[in-house]
């Protein structure tokens, strides 16, 4: 149960980073709402790390996550760590350095969160049922 | 399984919890933007303008296919809102790679203190560091002719753009006189205004819809088909 959950909130935030790559080499605007500014918060030095964009490093680490659910719980559980961690700090980049939002990123870091906490729920619960997909 | 488990398992987690938080922190710290620039909006202009080709007025590549050329004044607040909102990726995805020039003609139609920042800024081309100078100016842009660009304002420009000694002399108001002038024979009377064409040709005034970068790429992309 815990593991399909995850499963689909790594497909939701694969979607969302697959789209705000696409974007970001597309050169065009993403679609934002009303109180949001996605396209500053895109166009700022913060959406890329070392050359890379931000939303392909989303793409890399929801695909890892995904990947991860056939493998050991405790990966699972480190990856959604490395993801929160991460969208913390873009999270704080946003509020604090950007002065701007974007709904995207919103959604994608409440994605991790919840992909954090299901995961070391999976983790705990795991060694009881003896089950690498359940 | 028994607690013991539960409880080693639950330390593990901890454990690669902290790891990744501590693991992100190092990346982000060594790796991620605005580092040197502490308590000041925007970031040092070195972090975007580092190791581009600059010469003059110019910034990019000699040899790049496409330039576009900006009208600005220093005291304007939409030149401002350029420079921090479109500038950035402009400069990421074309100018760093080769594919883009930039060229910056500035007027000082606002007020004295544009006509002072212009002839600075001149001056910080003539060490080559004139697009460092301009990203700090719009960074610390005051209120509209309040007389905020004194010498020791300028001058802290000047040295934080690692410029030692500005002269904004007879050759920098000579290089404000150029812009002017190309700015009356096109009939700009307002800025930011913009030409875009492929170097060395014709180039042809260019209105974005608005000041974001998605207004800007796809003239650019056409031009660099073109």
């Amino acid at each position: 149960m815990r593991t399909t959950a995850i499963a689909g909130l790594a497909l939701l935030g694969l979607a969302i980073s697959a789209y705000l790559t696409w974007v970001h080499y597309a050169g065009i605007e993403p679609v934002c709402t009303g109180i949001s500014d996605c396209e500053r918060v895109q166009g700022s030095e913060y959406a890329e790390l070392v050359g890379i964009p931000v939303a392909l490093l989303g793409v890399a680490g929801y695909a890892a996550l995904l990947g991860s659910l056939w493998v050991r719980v405790e990966l699972t559980a480190l990856l959604s760590y490395f993801a929160l961690a991460f969208s913390a700090y873009l999270t704080w980049a946003e509020l604090f350095r950007i002065d701007a939002i974007c709904q995207w990123c919103v959604v994608s870091a409440l994605t991790t969160l919840a992909i954090a906490v299901l995961a070391t729920l999976r983790a705990l619960g795991a060694p009881l049922h003896h089950r690498p997909l359940s | 399984m028994g607690t013991m488990t539960r409880t080693s398992m639950l330390t593990r987690l901890g454990l690669l919890a902290a790891l990744a938080v501590v693991a992100v922190f190092a990346v982000v710290a060594l790796a991620g933007p605005g580092k040197s620039e502490p308590a000041r909006s925007g970031a040092a202009p070195d972090s975007l303008l580092g190791g581009i080709p600059q010469s003059g007025i110019t910034l990019g590549s000699p040899d790049a296919p496409v330039t576009l050329v900006e009208f600005a004044d220093l005291q304007c607040p939409f030149c401002a809102q350029y420079e921090r909102d479109v500038l950035p990726d402009i400069v990421r995805r074309y100018v760093r790679t080769g594919k883009l020039r930039l060229e910056l003609r500035l007027l000082r139609f606002l007020g004295p203190d544009s006509d002072r920042l212009a002839r600075a800024a001149a001056g910080a081309g003539a060490h080559d560091r004139m697009w460092q100078f301009v990203a700090l100016a719009y960074q610390r842009q005051g209120r509209e002719n309040s007389g905020y660009a004194t010498q020791d304002f300028i001058e802290g420009l000047a040295a934080d753009a690692g410029i030692r000694s500005l002269d904004a002399g007879t050759a920098a108001e000579r290089q404000v006189r150029r812009a002017e002038q190309a700015a009356r024979t096109l009939g700009i009377d307002s800025t930011p205004s913009f030409l875009i064409g492929r170097t060395g040709g014709r180039l042809s005034t260019f209105q974005p819809g608005e000041l974001t970068p998605g207004a800007f790429v796809p003239r650019i992309e056409k031009e660099l088909q073109g």
